[in-house]
């Protein structure tokens, strides 16, 4: 019978000869990240396919069509001239909007007689669909860049005012008391506490406002023009040319995700607490 | 591995005692009349204070202790100024307070460190507001944070702390400010038991070597016990103070187990029937 000796190792030796936990696969989960999609992707391109084999390709073009047609748009010049107009637009009226809302609901999530005065009718507007308006703004200043930018600011505007205000009206009672036993003066309680907690709701707002407003640039431009997307996409579809109008469709929603990437890049960077912290 | 069996003389030496009585000299640093409070709601009225009266001497530790709901958290926020009394006054070295005091600090039961700011900004917030300037106010921080042993975390974001931590930095905030008084409210409600005794621990001797004056209000006997000088006894509705001990044990309290120390049980044993002969609750 023979026995074994058994070696004890001590101190860091034991330490560094167990076995350790496997790492986290953090490359394995970002793959995944980029996988699902792909392969999501992949899977509807095959269904579109499929069906658009047995259907007129004036109802639904095949995947080829489209990008063939999107890579046209971009040869000839039109997306470009389209996208030069309706872009600029879009950041006007999104940032005119964005400011407007933000330092308005600030006002009125801050001051209550100025909610009491005002309240009523910002509700009002913001459940009213505001493309009623834009037979009174192509009055007002004619069918142009003008009337477009306009319907951009007023569709961004109230969602995100709305949501300031709120964020203002909504701070955590136990902040402001932190702030207040402090012997924070009340200026300094606004600046230091109540407007930096509600930044969270007014990053909601601004979400909202980013997506509002790239509908409010189609649908002004499919009302109000004979330029820039909107006006493209309306075009097309009243000629038949389905492949550049799904072109088109694409265009816009690949304009609405750069932006909202933009604000959660935005987000990430400059108020990380936002999303980890709380 | 050698086993260190400790004889400790202190138990039951009270010239330790005498030594802290003489540190107090007795005056009142803090001194609260006839404060009145009434709560109204749809359903009930809650009377939270019905004329207390209570004198903090300077230097000492007093706990306010009762069940929930019997206005002795209520107390702590009038005397810092964060609830308006409906009648009675209040005073610090003499002088009537109205509103918040520059000279007392707060310390929360829910943290509420500001969550946009590094630990050292929110341990600088009280600095802020008294307008001290950038290099004198995170120098001060600093100091303060070192206190609380977390010098280490000074710019990371609150979040990254555990609860415990996360109440150290609330006591430094507080303590930031070197606030005449300190009170604080059950302020170590929420951690697990193994940190509240760490912080229990901390506290006193932060107490200890800084000669604050300190307003604790907590349920818990035990920890009352452990940390004070003095315990007022509050009943419920209508919330009055109905008795004060005097917690006569030898100090350092973290040197020898309190809770097995014989005058220890008798003070638990007559608070807690105090207590339990108080309105509402069972016997």
């Amino acid at each position: 019978m023979s026995m074994k000796v058994i070696e004890v190792q001590v101190g860091e030796d034991l330490v560094s000869t167990m076995p350790r936990p496997p790492k986290p696969a953090i490359s394995q989960r970002g793959w995944t990240i980029v996988a699902a999609p792909l392969a999501v992707i992949a899977i509807i391109s095959a269904l579109w396919e499929l069906f658009a084999s047995f259907v007129s390709p004036v109802l639904i073009p095949s995947p080829q069509r489209v990008a063939s047609d999107f890579g046209a748009l971009f040869k000839a010049g039109t997306a470009q001239g389209a996208l030069s107009i309706s872009i600029r637009e879009l950041y006007i009226g999104l940032f005119i909007g964005l400011v407007a809302g933000i330092l308005l609901g600030m006002l009125i999530g801050r001051y209550s007689l100025a909610e009491g005065i005002l309240g009523p009718f910002i509700n009002s507007a913001n459940a009213t669909p505001l493309n009623v308006l834009i037979p009174l703004l192509i009055l007002w200043v004619g069918i142009s860049s003008k009337a477009r930018i306009l319907f951009i600011i007023l569709i961004t505007f109230f969602p995100v005012l709305l949501n300031t205000a709120g964020g203002l009206r909504n701070v955590s009672k136990g902040y402001v008391e932190v702030g207040k036993t402090m012997g924070l003066s009340e200026r300094q309680l606004v600046r230091k506490v109540i407007l930096p907690a509600s930044v969270p709701y007014i990053l909601a707002g601004v979400r909202i406002g980013v997506a509002l407003a790239v509908i409010g640039m189609i649908v002004g431009e499919m009302e109000v023009s004979n330029v820039g997307l909107g006006y493209l996409l309306n075009f097309y579809g009243e000629g038949f040319q389905t492949g550049r109008l799904l072109a088109l469709v694409f265009l816009a929603a690949l304009i609405g995700v750069i932006n909202v990437t933009i604000v959660r890049l935005i987000q990430r960077r400059f108020f990380r607490w936002t999303i980890v912290g709380r | 591995m050698t086993y260190e069996v400790q004889t400790d003389t202190r138990i039951g030496d009270l010239t330790t005692m005498d030594q802290v009585n003489a540190a107090q000299d007795g005056t009142p640093i803090l001194q609260v009349k006839e404060m009145c409070k009434t709560f109204f709601t749809k359903e009930r009225t809650v009377v939270a204070l019905d004329h207390v009266d209570l004198s903090v001497h300077t230097g000492e530790f007093i706990s306010l202790v009762g069940p929930s709901g019997c206005g002795k958290t209520t107390l702590l926020r009038i005397i810092d100024g964060l609830e308006q009394a409906d009648a009675g006054t209040r005073s610090l070295d003499g002088v009537p307070l109205s509103g918040i005091s520059q000279d007392m600090a707060y310390v929360f039961q829910d943290i509420n460190l500001l969550p946009w700011r590094s630990v050292l900004e929110n341990a600088a917030l009280g600095l802020e507001a008294r307008g001290m300037n950038k290099k004198d106010r995170s120098e001060r921080a600093m100091e303060v944070l070192e206190m609380v042993g977390l010098a280490s975390f000074a710019t990371s974001p609150p979040y990254t702390l555990s609860g415990g931590m996360q109440q150290r930095v609330g006591v430094a905030r507080a303590l930031a400010v070197r606030p005449k008084v300190l009170l604080m409210d059950e302020p170590f409600g929420q951690l697990d038991n193994f940190t509240r005794e760490a912080l229990q621990v901390e506290i006193a001797q932060l107490w200890a070597k800084l000669g604050m004056t300190i307003v604790f209000v907590t349920h818990d006997v035990d920890e009352a016990i452990f940390l004070s000088d003095r315990i007022a006894l509050f009943q419920p509705a209508p919330g009055r103070i109905t008795e004060i001990v005097d917690v006569d044990l030898p100090r350092p309290r973290d040197e020898y187990d309190v809770r097995a120390h014989p005058r220890a049980l008798e003070l638990r044993s007559h608070i807690m029937s105090h207590l339990r002969a108080g309105k509402g609750l069972p016997q």
